[in-house]
Order: C-alpha cells, then structure tokens, then sequence
C-alpha cells in the first residue's frame, strides 16, 4: 500500500509536467492560473503523501527491468525512501508552494511566464528522484535535469548577453562536475555489477565480493565527490555562483539559496557509507568543505550586491554541510539543509527590501553599523588586511584562471583541431 | 586639446550621464534633462542616437491602440503628409504609406524566410570591406572584437571594476567595509593593483605598470596626454563620451558624488570622475593589449559594414519583394536602380513608422484633454450646490482626481482644491528617531530650514527594547547572517522560525505587516512627540508668526479660499506604502521629494490653527479665518486607501462628531477609489465590491511577491490649473493633476507664478520620466525588476555585475500611454507668457515643446494652445461628452484607458 503511494508521489508530477507539456506544446490557450493552480495542487497531494510515507518510515519502489537487453544487461528502477530524505522532500515542497505562490504575482505578464512554471514543474519531478533514487542511473536522470533548468533560469533573460554568458558558466562547470557521476555509474557497473547506492553504501561487502577489483569501489567514491563540488559551488568550482544571479528573484531564491546548491552534501550524505569508508576521500570531502567555507566567508565578506552575498552565503552554510557529512553527522546535515533554505529563501525574496531596510533604520545615520574587519585578519598588519580585502574581491583570481587557464587554452585546442580539419578536407576536395 | 579644455569638456560630457540620485533620494526628473535645450523631437533624436535607444514603442502597440480608438485617424494621416513633405517624395505615394501604417505585413513566415535570404544574396553585392587600423579605438572597433573574435573587451573587467567601484561607494551592504573610502579612488585602486602581487594576470601587472607614476594631482595631464597619443584619428571629445557612457549609471552615481555630496545617505568618498576616467581608460588599455595578445591578427577577417538596405526587416524586404519585385528584375537591374525603387518604402520603415503612430497617439491625447474641456464648459450644467460646509486640500496629484471626485459625488456640500503637496513649508523634516534631517519639499525647492520632532514624555508601561535596540538588533541579524561565523548559529536557530515569517509574509502579506507592526508596537517605547515648527521656541530652524502667516495665506491664496471659511478644513497629504521595492520614493509625494507629506499637513495645520497666526493674516493678509474654523491634518496612503488622521488631540471635543463626518465621508471615498484602482489590476478580476478590492489593496501593498504596489502615475496626461469649475464633475479617470488656481483674486499673476513654478517641473518631470522609461525600458529605464539586485545601498543593477540602472523599471510603467502632458492653464495669455520667459527651465520645456501648454481664458472660456513661440486660438472639434450616472457604475469593469465623460450625480 505504501509503496503504491511512493510510486504514486512519484508519477503524479510526471503526469502534470506531461500535460503541462503538451498544452503548451499544442498551442492552447494555457492562462497563467492554470500552472499556478495546477502546480499547487499537485504539491498538496505529493506533501500528504510524503506526509503518510514519513510516517510509515519506509517505502519501495522497483522496476527491475526497466531496461533489458536480453542475455546482456538490465537496469533497474530503484527508489528508496526513508525518513532523513523524506524531511528533506518535505522541505522542498513546502518551499516549493511558497515559491510559487510567490512568482504568480511577481513573474505576472512577464515574458516567458510557462516557461518559468514549466521549468519549475521540472524541477518538482526531478527533485524527489534525487532524494528517493536508490541507484545512480536514477539520481543521474534527476540530477541531470535539475542542472538543465538551473541552466535554462539563469539565462532566462534571453536577450541579455550577460545572462546568456552566466548560464554557460553553470553550465560548464555542470557538466564538468557531470563527468565525476557518470564515471561513477559506468566504473560502479563495470567493477561491481550493480549501481544500488544502498549496496554501494556497504563497501567493505561489496569488495569482498569482487576482490578483484575493490579499489576501484575508492575511485567510485573520489567521483561521487567531484560530482557533488559543482552544484554545491564548493571550491576550486564557486566563482560560477554569483554569476547565476541572473534570472528572476523566485528561482535564484530557490536555487542557489536553498536547494540546488544543497544537493551536493545531500548527494554525499547518500554516499555517506561509501565515502566514509575511505579515510582519504573522508579526508578530502572535510577539506574542500573546509577550503569552501573559507573562500565564501571571505568572499562574501567584502561584496556589496545584495544577491551575491546571500548566494556566497548559502555556500557557506552547505561547505559548513559538506563537513558536517565528512564528520559523519546524518539527521543533523538535514536539519541544517532546511534551516539553511528557509532562512536564505526569506532573505532572497526580501532582498529588494535593502535599501529601505537601511535607510528606516535610525542607526543608519549616527555611523552604525560598525563593520570592522573579521576577527581572522585582525591581528595582521594593515597592508596583508587589504591584501586579503582585494584578492577577496577578485574572487582570489579564480574566474581568471578559469578563462585564462582552462576555457582559452580548451578553445585552442578545438580551434586548431578545427583548422587541421578544414584544411585536411580541402586537400581531399582537391584531390578528388 | 590643453588641460583646460580638457576640463572644460569633461564638465560639459557630465550632462550626458544620468541624473538619477541613490535610489533611497529618488525623484522624477526627465530623463533627457541635458536636451531640453532643443526642441523635443530633436532632442529626442539626437538622445537616440547618442545612447542607442528607440524613439517610439514597436508599431504593433500604435496599431492597437487604433483600433481601441485611441488614436486619431486625422492624426495618422497629416503624419503621413507631412512626412512625404519632409522627404521631398509626391503625395501620391500617401496611399501605400497608409496601408504600411495600418496593417501589419501578414506574410507567411516562410514566404518572409524566402525572401529574406534572396535579400541578403542580393546585399551582399553591395558590401564594401572596411579594413580597421590602429589596434584600439573606441565603439567601432569594440564591435569588431566582438563580430570577429567573440571578445568582449569590456566584458572582461567591467566585472571587477564594477565590484571595485561598488565597494568604495558602498553605504553598508558588506560586511567587511572598504579599508580605503578615506583615500582618494586612484588611491584606492592603486591598493586595489598592489594587493595583487603574486599571481596576478598578466594585464593587472601591466596597470600596476600603467599606474606608477599617475597620482591625484597629475590625472589630468595624464589625461591630457593619453587623448593626444590615442593610435587612431578620433575626436578626444568623442572618445571620452563613449568611454563615460559605457558603464553610464555607474559614472553617473560617480559624477553625483562628486557634485552633490549631499545627496548621499551615509557617507560620500571623496571621489572625481577624473579619476574614474583615468582608471576606466588604464584597464580598457590594457585588456585590450592582453586580449590582442591571445589572438593574432590574421584571425581577424574582413569586417563588413552592413548597408542600410540589409538592416530592413523580414517582413518589410517580403512585401517590397511582393509588390515591387516585379516591375524591376532583380538580377538586371543595376543596385542603384533597385535602391531608387523602393526608396520610398524603404525609407518609411518600421521605425519612421513607429514614431509617426507615436506623434499621433501624443495627438490625439492632447485633444482628447482639451476637447473634453471645451465640451464639458459648454455641455456641463453648473448644478446648484448646497452651502459648502467643508474644505479638503488635497494635493495636485493625479492620484488624487479620483478620489476627490468620490468625495464630491457623495457630497455635494463639500468643495475639493489641489495644491502643491508640501503646502508651502521648504523644509527639511528631522523626525524622532530619524536624526538625518529629509527633504520634504519639491527639488526645485530649496528648503530654506530644518523643521525637529522631539519627543515630549514617554508615556505608558516602560518597555525594554527602545527603537536604538531595535536598529541595532536588526543590523546583528542582517550581518550575522550574511557569511560571518556568527551566521551558522543564526541559520540553526532562525531558520525554521523564518520559515513562519517566510510563510505568512507570502501567504498572508497584509497580516503579516500588521503583525510586524504590532510586535513593533508592543516591544517598543511608546513615544509622543511634538513638532517643532515655531522659531520662537527653537534654536534652530521653525518659522516666526509673519513667515508662518505668510504660508497659510499661500495656500488660500493659490486656491482662491480667502472667505466664507467652513468649520472644517482638511488638510491631507499623500504618501504611498509598498514592500520589497526599491522604487519606494517613486510612489511617494512627488512634492515632498518622494516621501509621505504627513509632517507638512500637521505643520500647516499647527500654523493655520494658531491664534498669533490668524491676527496676522487678518491684519497683513486680509483673511480672517472665524476663530470655529479648525483645520485638519490627514493622510491619504496612495497605495492602500488608507485615511489618517493626525491632530485629532488639539481640536475642541464638541467638534469631534462633526470632525467623524468627514472623516468617515473620506474613508468611504477612499474605498470607492479603491475600486476604481483595481480596474487595471489582472489579479483584482474577480473582485465586485468595494471591501474586497480595499482588501486587496490593503494586500498588494505590503505584498512581498509583488512587483506593481500600485500603478503610480501611469497614464498621466494633464495638468489643470484652474478652478474646481473647470473639472467638477468631469470624469478624468486618474489621468489628470489639478492645481486649484482663482484667477480673478490674482489679477498681477503673482500667486500664478508661484503656483506654476511648483507644479508644472513636478508634473513636466514625473510626466516625462515615464514617457522615457515608457519608450525605451532597456535604455532610459531599468528593465523589468525580476532579476534586479541592489548594489552599495544606491541603486540598482541586473544581475550581479551590471551598469548601475536608471529611471523606472518595466512593471511600473508598462500601463502608460507614453504622451506629453497637456497643460492647461486658466489665465491670460500675455501674464502666462511673461512668467514662462522668467523662469528658465519652465520657458525650456515650453518653448521647445517638451509638454503641450494651453490656455483657457478666465472669462470667456477661449481655448489658446502654444504652438511655435505664441499662443493661437485651438479649434476644438465638437465632442460629445457621454453622461453617466456616477463614477462607481461607470469605471470599476471597465480596462484600458477610458475616454473622459460627465457624471451627473455631482
């Protein structure tokens, strides 16, 4: 009975985002009340069902065939719920509904209105599918599409270039971060047969029964982390994330306040049992985290746009996550992933309050606030403060390196590729 | 150029940037403020150009608006003739214009596609390669990166230019303040350079190089000198203008600091625009030497300059294909044969179109004003009112016609006047717990003094938290949770009780702002205060008896009510409420500098009340206000329809019943005006009757999700200066100011000078703001507001890194008719005329027509319009105007802006 709730919470936003789809799709009439209403309604039911499932503390869901090549391979369709991941869900619905109680109003007659109700539709689907996923093809599908409408919000203004721009930074640093859990599912397949992330969570098991090729289960883990860095923006990938302020306030809010950006420790904690296995990746996973909490604290420290020091905020809080999963804390990372995303959505949604906040304030003119230099760089001599205070400001020169290290020298490679090619067909055109 | 030219120009480059304050001290002002110097459509043109925007909305919005009636078709059609004049082309070829003007060119899309890549086989024969040289050069050059290389030059550092600059500005967004706002920005950015040593790219080293020998005081001869040795032949005025208007709203905020020191909420670096030049110029430098180094120059192919002929669009180039593509062969004939042919269509596209429609459309709303005034004169029954026993001075607002008109539709006893908002008190208010003192008179007003609140006794239990506690809590929260360490402990323990807040800020947005109110309330001392507005009494500042006697009797004067006082006389300000709005001040009192008017009704009402000021104005002014009559001071919020009343303690308790009457008449009118509001509101559709749409203005505005709080001045299309007469019981459907103005007890035009002076740059400035940001939103407004993010407590920008934006957002304006305001005064002709030319910037916006400006002569109700230097005699056209029974059954279902009728119940 559960389980057939489980499936049915699952397939429910499917459903909608099929119809939504095709209404748009076909061109009919589609008033901007009935994505509001509709996405409502279909978040009531999936939060009374999550409700019920969190209750019965456990449900399945399975298709071991989904897909079946005779003789060759299948893949199942697993899905896993349990009480930690459930809160999490619960979370996001409730997010969710003021989400888009919020933008009916504020997205009202905007250009691209379904576009944005259908991206967060999306986003509604995929996320549960990351959450509940119990093998890496499934959170893999998940994943995938909460990256590609994260892209797709960013560069929701389509006729900005500086949004367009934006978007590819995610992007890329996307699809960067992809490669780690794609290694992961073909290396997890290839080494252990299976992509079950419940087994995988039990290495020690799994290596006894393919001793030949138990380290790889450890390269497995290493990827799991490099795919959780980007969306987490940990560090050396964060600099994307203030690039991402670009879409409309709802959406930044939800993303790089709260959820998307919490899916990193989120898909550690999942791993949890694989990672912690591996003293060096444990040891890894709490350094980035540490790098990262670093970085955005300094980051955030000396910028002065209201989006950009929330979203660096927001990183720190989930690095502070990504140490805490290092550390082996479990229900506590959830509870500071929803503490975390209702703080940070109010305070995105607010944002445009700031210059109002400050000014009816009567300390605003007698000098306050006070905003001394942080407590870490108090003791240095005023020339390394300012240093710190510039190189901070400059995003200690990360988005530098990444154009002049990575992106121009990529470029140049296909561009002399592309050349050789050009002129190699030219010759055989002459040939022939 | 030498150094004092040099000077000189760049003082005269300042006017091309905008003129927009941090947007806590928001004003209207033009847009184009810099152009008013030449006529409008000049000056409109050569701000076009200048900054790349349109003239006139796409065609598409004219061609609706036609067909709803709201353009003339007579207006359409001597566009188009004297079009034909301008370009020296037959009248013959009126008809085909016509028909490009009315119907939109429904071509297939494929049938469009077709021809389009023809056309462009076809242009490129024409194309003429044009070879750069020199290896920097100002937009052309840009432009050729771009095409050619995929290289925004600019892009690159604007980002950390624009972080840099924003930190050195910042009034108190980060939380680690800028060690260096105390040096100069060279200074500053010389730390900037420095503090990247190690590991620095290779083009900072090259602006640390830049930078060595240049200081604070040699910037100009480095200026000087750098303009002389540019690589490639350009004009250095020029060069400086495209590099200034690059990040434009970001030098123009430098350019305010620099000149207007005041202005700035906290505190003002001591910051030149010299200097950002200097250091924009450094940087651009030598990215573009870094950027040249990545490439070499042989990628760069031949750079084409597109002919004019390849910037038609589709749907033009299908319909010349289609009706002229016959009669000449295309693969024959010669270009220019070609080009000869369909010059005339050619010439006629959709942007000469565009601003033919738009002429029209400003037309035909200029006569829709002033027939409807000729007609109402003639057709309206003066109705014989009852004895005034009430008077409500409300101010010019357009937002106040409407509910000016319920008050007088439910009561014919009482008589409405317009005056300006400050009610003539040009001071700066210093309130409570407020000790920055605000301005709360119009711009072009210098307030002459600063007017205190102080507090008298604290009353009531003692509370713990004071407002100083409260200030400072707010700023711990607001720094704790921004990315410090302390910001773990808040998230833990301020998240889910956010998720409350969270929850009913956006479910219930009304209840929640009562409830904050409340806490606020409960938690805070209660305070009562006193109004320090005699001179007598105060070291600093307040008015003595004659200046207080002085701006009573301004008042009365401008409204012709210096005899026959009733008992009540309201005074009621305007201010405006909205939540998550950075364009707050946008809403306020437009003559009280964008902030609630509630300090000057109470200050008037304290002078107008005093016995010292009475005698006064009876012996030097010749008013003698009967010692009954009480003046009242209230408060009407724009936003909720909220009524307030004020002074409610200093008037006699037998007056109190009689005080509740017109109270309660003006609530009830507040409610029916919200009414009237939500007929333009999509989300207030189902909404009947007046206590749900009060609901749900009360909603919208303390509504965190919502981007329109009200809808401002939208449509906004005249200015009245006159008496009651000329518009009681004139349907004007928000869309019009009202100056109260008697001519006949000002014969010297006195009182008209000051009137005018007040109202017509307030209403000229609020009008064209949002006729400009209407036009073109990317580029004299900010765009829509969805993705914009506040930077440095100042302004605002799209995104994390982008200009500073101006003007007014999308959300704000897009219910405008982008029109001129039409003014219309009631006197004569040579008082008006001599007045304008006195006053410099009125004659300006006169003269070159930048609002329409007519007259109506006091006694025989003769229409004058100002055209081309004089005032000629308007020929009306006879309209009918419609009656209605009031305007509660007329407007309230009604969308889209209405023509101006009679209502019979007044």
């Amino acid at each position: 009975m559960i389980d057939t709730l489980f499936a049915i919470s699952l397939v429910l936003p499917l459903l909608w985002l099929f119809f939504y789809g095709l209404a748009l799709v076909a061109q009919f009439r589609v008033g901007e009340k009935i994505p509001v209403v509709g996405l409502k309604l279909v978040i009531l039911v999936m939060f009374a069902l999550q409700l019920l499932m969190l209750i019965e503390g456990t449900a399945h869901f399975s298709w071991p065939r989904w897909v079946d090549v005779p003789g060759l391979y299948e893949f199942p369709l697993e899905l896993h719920f349990n009480r930690a991941m459930g809160l999490a869900g619960l979370g996001m619905l409730v997010l969710l509904s003021v989400i888009v109680k919020y933008s009916e109003s504020y997205l009202h007659k905007e250009k691209g209105f379904h576009r944005f109700f259908y991206l967060l539709s999306v986003f509604m689907t995929a996320f549960p599918l990351v959450l509940f996923a119990d093998n890496i093809d499934v959170l893999f599908m998940g994943w995938e599409l909460i990256g590609i409408t994260s892209v797709l919000l960013i560069g929701f203004y389509e006729h900005r270039e500086h949004a367009t721009v934006n978007s590819w930074w995610a992007l890329g640093t996307y699809r960067f971060c992809d490669v780690g859990l794609l290694a992961a599912t073909t290396l997890a397949h290839y080494a252990v047969h299976t992509t079950n992330i419940t087994k995988l969570n039990n290495p020690l098991q799994l290596a006894a029964e393919h001793p030949e090729h138990a380290t790889w289960l450890a390269i497995v883990a290493g990827c799991i982390v490099l795919a959780s860095l980007g969306k987490a923006a940990q560090w050396p990938l964060t600099s994307w994330i203030t690039r991402a302020m670009e879409g409309p306030t709802p959406s930044s809010a939800l993303y790089y306040g709260a959820l998307s950006i919490g899916l990193g420790p989120i898909l550690l904690l999942k791993f949890r049992g694989l990672i912690l296995s591996y003293p060096l990746v444990q040891g890894t996973v709490i350094a980035i985290g540490a790098c990262s909490a670093l970085y955005s604290y300094l980051v955030a420290k000396v910028r002065s746009d209201a989006k950009s020091i929330l979203a660096l905020s927001a990183v720190f809080e989930v690095s502070l996550m990504v140490i805490e999963v290092g550390l082996g804390l479990y229900y506590w990372v959830i509870f500071h992933f929803i503490a975390n995303a209702f703080l940070r959505v109010f305070q995105f949604l607010r944002s445009m309050n700031a210059i109002h906040d400050f000014y009816d304030n009567p300390l605003f003119y007698r000098g306050a606030p006070h905003r001394p230099v942080p407590w870490i760089f108090r003791h240095m001599s005023q020339d390394w403060q300012r240093r710190f205070y510039y190189r901070a400001m400059d995003g200690f020169g990360l988005d530098g390196f990444i154009i002049n290290g990575v992106v121009r020298p990529w470029i140049a490679m296909w561009t002399r590729v592309n050349l050789w090619e050009n002129e190699r067909a030219v010759g055989e055109k002459r040939e022939l | 150029m030498g150094l004092m030219k040099l000077l000189e120009t760049l003082d005269d480059l300042r006017r091309y940037l905008p003129i927009q304050f941090p947007l806590g001290a928001f004003i209207h002002n033009n847009m184009l403020f810099s152009f008013e110097d030449r006529p409008f459509a000049e000056g409109v043109a050569e701000a076009a150009k200048l900054f790349g925007a349109e003239r006139a909305l796409p065609e598409s919005y004219y061609q609706d608006k036609f067909a709803r009636g709201r353009i003339q078709k007579n207006w359409v059609e001597r566009g188009i003739l004297k079009w034909l004049v301008q370009h020296d082309l037959p009248h013959t070829s009126a008809g085909i214009l016509w028909r490009l003007m009315e119907q939109p060119l429904n071509i297939p899309h494929r049938v469009a596609e077709a021809a389009h890549a023809d056309w462009v086989a076809r242009c490129s024969r024409m194309r003429a390669p044009i070879l750069p040289h020199g290896y920097i050069s100002g937009k052309e050059w840009k432009h050729v990166f771009r095409e050619q290389l995929g290289e925004d030059v600019n892009g690159f550092f604007h980002p950390l230019f624009i972080r840099f600059l924003s930190s050195y500005l910042d009034q108190g967004m980060s939380t680690w303040h800028n060690p260096d706002t105390h040096r100069s920005l060279l200074e500053s950015f010389r730390a900037f350079v420095a503090g990247h040593k190690h590991f620095a790219p290779s083009w900072l080293k090259a602006v640390q190089v830049q930078l060595a020998d240049l200081t604070s005081e040699n910037v100009e001869a480095w200026l000087e000198n750098y303009l002389r040795h540019l690589p490639f032949a350009v004009e250095p005025r020029t060069y400086l203008l495209d590099t200034l208007l690059e990040l434009r709203g970001w030098a123009g905020m430098v350019n305010k600091f620099e000149k207007e020191p005041h202005l700035v909420p906290r505190f003002a670096p001591s910051i030149r625009l010299m200097e950002y030049l200097a250091i924009y110029l450094i940087l651009e430098k030598c990215q573009y030497e870094e950027i040249v180094s990545h490439h070499s120059l042989t990628d760069m192919r031949l750079f084409y300059n597109p002919s004019p002929l390849q910037r038609l669009d589709r749907g033009q180039m299908a319909y010349i294909l289609a009706n002229i593509g016959s009669t000449v062969n295309a693969e024959t004939s010669e270009d220019h044969e070609l080009q000869a042919v369909l010059d005339v269509v050619a010439k006629f596209h959709a942007g000469e179109r565009a601003l033919l429609w738009q002429e029209a459309l400003d037309l035909s709303m200029r006569d829709q004003c002033l027939e409807s005034l000729v007609a109402f004169r003639s057709q309206g029954k003066n109705p014989v009112r009852p004895k005034v026993n009430a008077r409500f001075y409300f101010c010019i607002d357009d937002r106040e016609e409407s509910i000016r008109r319920y008050l007088e539709e439910a009561h014919p006893e009482f008589e409405t006047h317009g005056v300006v908002g400050f009610f003539a008190i040009d001071m700066k208010f210093k309130s409570f717990n407020h000790p920055e003192p605000i301005t709360q008179c119009p711009p072009v007003v210098n307030p002459s003094r600063v007017v205190e609140e102080i507090t008298v006794e604290n009353v009531g239990k003692k509370k713990t938290f004071g407002h100083m506690s409260w200030g400072e809590g707010t700023w711990h929260v607001w720094y704790g949770t921004r990315g410090a360490l302390r910001s773990l402990l808040f998230t833990l323990l301020t998240g889910p009780v956010t998720s409350l807040a969270l929850f009913m800020r956006v479910f219930f947005p009304h209840a929640a702002t009562r409830l904050h109110s409340w806490l606020k309330r409960t938690l805070l001392p209660k305070t009562e205060t006193r109004i320090k507005f005699c001179a007598d009494e105060a070291s600093l500042g307040g008015y003595t008896v004659p200046e207080m006697a002085n701006i009573v009797a301004t008042i009365l004067k401008f409204t012709g009510t210096i005899k026959d006082f009733p008992r009540l006389n309201y005074i009621i300000a305007h201010g405006a409420t909205s939540s998550n709005n950075p364009y707050k001040n946008a809403y306020g009192c437009g003559a009280c500098s964008g902030k609630s008017g509630i300090p000057n009704s109470q200050i008037f009402c304290g002078m107008a009340n005093m016995t010292s000021v009475r005698d006064e104005l009876r012996a030097k002014h010749n008013i003698d206000i009967p010692a009954e009559s009480l003046f009242l001071a209230c408060y009407h919020d724009t936003s909720t329809d909220e009524i307030l009343f004020f002074n409610r303690a200093d008037i006699p308790v037998s007056a109190h019943a009689e005080v509740n009457v017109g109270l309660e008449a003006l609530r009830q009118a507040g409610r029916d005006n919200s009414l009237e509001r939500c007929r333009h509101f999509a989300s207030a559709r189902h909404i009947i009757n007046e206590k749900m749409t009060f609901q749900h203005v009360l909603d919208r505005a303390s509504n965190l999700a919502e981007p329109r709080p009200e809808y401002g001045h939208n449509n906004t299309a005249m200015v009245v200066v006159g008496r009651r007469q000329l518009t009681r019981g004139l349907y004007l459907d928000r869309r019009c100011f009202l100056v109260s103005y008697d001519a006949s007890t000002d014969l010297q035009g006195e009182v008209l000078t000051s009137v005018l002076a007040g109202a017509v740059p307030v209403a000229g400035g609020i009008s064209l703001d949002y006729y400009f940001s209407r036009i073109d939103n990317e580029v004299y407004g900010s765009g829509t507001k969805l993705p914009l993010n506040i930077a440095a407590l100042l302004g605002v920008m799209t995104g994390s890194s982008s200009d500073l934006r101006i003007g007014l957002a999308k959300q704000m304006v897009e219910l405008h008719e982008p029109v001129r305001i039409t003014i219309v005064v009631e006197a004569e002709a040579d008082v008006v005329l001599r007045l304008i030319k006195a006053h410099p910037r009125m004659a300006r916006l006169v003269f070159n027509e930048w609002l329409h400006f007519a007259l109506i002569h006091p006694q025989t109700g003769a229409m004058t319009l100002f055209q081309t230097g004089e005032f000629v005699p308007y020929k009306a056209r006879s309209v009918e105007l419609e009656l209605i029974h009031s305007s509660k059954r007329y407007a309230p279902h009604r969308r889209g802006p209405l023509p101006f009728v009679r209502v019979e119940a007044t």
